[in-house]
């Protein structure tokens, strides 16, 4: 049924496999995002002990101590003896007066961390600024997305629907934009402008919508050939509707499919940004600057950089499969 | 017997341009003249490119032509603004050959059917849906098939859909292009029938454009033949089958393949291609590929190949442009 060049069905599996599979790892990614407030362990820009917690691998399990001034050290082992707490941290045994430590218990066991996927060179968990990461580059994927197909459709259709003029104009802009070398431009934008999250957002779709404004124009150039459309002029239809009712429904299976994978094209853009330093800020996490915090230390510290790269790749596939599914669902004719 | 429609000097063209070349003009309808009476069938019979669909598609204003007069009910459309045409639509309708291609793939076709009455308000809403419904039992569908998509059903069955959707404004006209043409010969035959029947129940005046004169024989009250933009011959359809007079209606004639072995004739296979219309020949466009046009001896006649034939009747027959019509009596 869908053999189209290119396509990732073909590789044997019957489609629908592949599509539910897309969309559960997609719909589970963007469950985390949401829930990122509820289920993120810890506090994901929390340098806890920078010293003490530097890069711990997964897994592992410290004891933390709180010190007066919210101060916190983390500890790999505490045990009490009388007014003493003998303290292995850092390689070394120190002894803190129980005086000093506020958040004691009878038996001397304080609060333990649980740092399930590491902690990176600040001691920050790994596990929670995955999570917050997560959120972060979906939104900004996904809303940069709507920005821009608001933008393309609406351009692309004055461009098809508006006359010859504004089509040239319209288009000569959009090649000209299309030339720019888009990592360059976007680093001087978002060094410009992007001071916070909302404005990467604003941005990232105002740089994006020209690919949409072709499609969108080249299917509305198309449909408007057609025989239903014409016939639908025929029966005295409004321009209006038949634009509405007939061109845009019609012409929306390609701009979504299109648009669907642009989010994944767009986490890969705020992704480089991030990575080069440019786009989602510092200790924000973003799935961008948690692999370039992580690229130094790949060899000593590989979960620093290899989770959020490995969600980054089941990211942009999830997408990729939804978006092919997307296609023939939208098709009435492939139900 | 009054007249529903005038055509008057119609003419359409088409600007074809190549970045290196001039730009040609291609004369798709060239000055056709046509009345169609209300209640008839005027049956428009061409090859491709003969400009039958361009003059159909002119007649209902589907393209705006460069120039000439259509009057239908005594009204010049050409002179109508958009919004006035708009609401004369209603009683013009068109169906198109490929109704798979004239169907919106994402609409249910209910929703198709329902789409222009529901528009020009022809029904109140309460009763858009029961319509819909009568529509479709009108050109012979199960009312149970009005929740499906086009691509659901099969050609036959579409093209009612789209005969159905046509009527649904309740026409005085239809303009039928080539609407059995893209379909299996039995179904055919059934479509024709549904129309023949259509047009006696609903009083219907019909165009029906058709690419051979075999399609038309049972349908058509009159038949007009065009060739390369111009009306060639027209008359009633016993004469045009019985007693053609320009040489090209008569090879289309001679198309038609006869099952009687002992009927059959010596055909005259028309050679050659159309000429391109984008530089028809001069005088009569037909004389490159007509015997007629030829002396004894092979060379041209230079009435022929030098004027331009009028579309003429005589006392005793039927119009025809030809210098050297038969059946003259």
């Amino acid at each position: 049924m869908c053999c189209t060049p290119g396509s990732i069905h073909g590789f044997g599996m019957p489609p629908n496999y592949l599509l539910r599979g897309g969309l559960f790892l997609l719909l589970a990614l963007a469950l985390v995002g949401l829930a990122a407030p509820w289920i993120a362990p810890y506090d994901p820009v929390e340098q806890i002990d920078a010293v003490a917690g530097k890069h711990q691998p997964p897994l592992t399990a410290m004891a933390a101590m709180q010190l007066e001034h919210g101060r916190w050290r983390l500890a790999n082992r505490v045990e009490r003896s009388g007014d003493q707490l003998i303290v292995d941290r850092l390689g070394q045994t120190q002894e803190y007066p129980v005086t000093e430590v506020l958040n004691l218990d009878q038996n001397g066991v304080l609060d333990q961390r649980v740092f399930v996927l590491g902690t990176d060179k600040f001691g920050r968990d790994v596990l929670s600024r995955l999570i917050y990461g997560i959120r972060v580059s979906l939104m900004i994927g996904v809303l940069s997305v709507v920005l821009a197909l608001i933008i393309g459709i609406a351009v692309g259709a004055i461009a098809a629907l508006g006359g010859k003029l504004l089509d040239s104009l319209l288009m000569r802009f959009v090649d000209g934009i299309l030339t720019l070398p888009w990592i360059f431009l976007l680093m001087t934008l978002t060094a410009l402008f992007a001071t916070d999250t909302w404005m990467l957002i604003v941005l990232l779709g105002m740089t994006s919508w020209p690919p949409i404004s072709r499609l969108m124009r080249a299917e509305l150039m198309g449909l408007r050939q057609r025989d239903f459309v014409l016939a639908a002029r025929g029966q005295g239809l409004g321009e209006v509707r038949i634009f509405f009712r007939h061109m845009l429904p019609n012409a929306m299976t390609a701009v979504m499919l299109a648009a669907t994978l642009r989010v994944g094209n767009l986490i890969l853009i705020e992704t480089s940004l991030s990575f080069l330093g440019f786009g989602v800020q510092p200790p924000q996490a973003s799935l961008g600057n948690m692999i370039a915090d992580g690229q130094g230390v790949l060899l000593t510290a590989w979960w620093v950089a290899g989770f959020p790269s490995a969600v980054l790749v089941f990211a942009v596939v999830a997408i990729n499969l939804v978006g092919d599914g997307l296609r023939d669902w939208l098709d009435p004719r492939k139900h | 017997m009054t007249t529903l429609l005038e055509v008057r000097n119609l003419s359409k063209s088409f600007i074809w341009r190549l970045p290196w070349r001039q730009r040609q003009y291609l004369k798709a309808v060239d000055e056709v003249n046509l009345d169609v009476v209300r209640g008839e069938c005027l049956a428009v019979v061409g090859e491709s490119g003969s400009g039958k669909t361009t003059l159909g598609r002119c007649l209902l204003r589907l393209l705006e032509p460069d120039t000439g007069e259509i009057h239908f009910d005594g009204e010049d459309l050409i002179q109508l603004t958009r919004r006035q045409l708009r609401r004369r639509r209603v009683q013009f309708q068109m169906v198109f050959q490929d109704s798979a291609a004239a169907l919106d793939p994402r609409m249910r076709i209910a929703a198709s059917i329902a789409e222009p009455i529901r528009f020009h308000h022809l029904r109140p809403a309460a009763e858009v849906d029961s319509r819909v419904n009568s529509l479709l039992e009108l050109v012979g569908l199960a009312a149970s098939l009005n929740d499906r998509y086009p691509h659901q059903l099969s050609g036959g069955q579409r093209q009612r859909v789209g005969i159905a959707r046509a009527l649904a404004t309740e026409p005085k006209l239809l303009l039928l292009d080539e609407p059995v043409s893209a379909l299996d010969v039995s179904v055919r035959a059934q479509i024709l029938g549904l129309l023949a029947e259509l047009r006696q129940r609903l009083a219907l005046t019909m165009i029906f454009i058709a690419h051979d004169l075999a399609m038309v024989e049972q349908i058509a009250d009159r038949v007009a033949v065009m060739y390369l933009g111009r009306v060639v011959e027209i008359g009633d359809r016993r004469a045009i089958f019985k007693q053609p007079r320009h040489p090209y209606t008569r090879s289309l004639l001679r198309a038609i393949p006869i099952p009687d072995p002992r009927r059959r004739q010596r055909r005259e296979v028309l050679t050659g291609e159309v000429p391109s219309p984008l530089s028809p020949p001069p005088g009569c466009a037909f004389h490159p590929r007509c015997a007629t046009a030829r002396k004894p001896d092979g060379s041209l006649k230079p009435l022929c190949s030098e004027v331009k034939p009028e579309l003429v009747a005589s006392d005793s027959a039927h119009p025809v442009a030809c210098h050297y019509p038969t059946g003259e009596s």
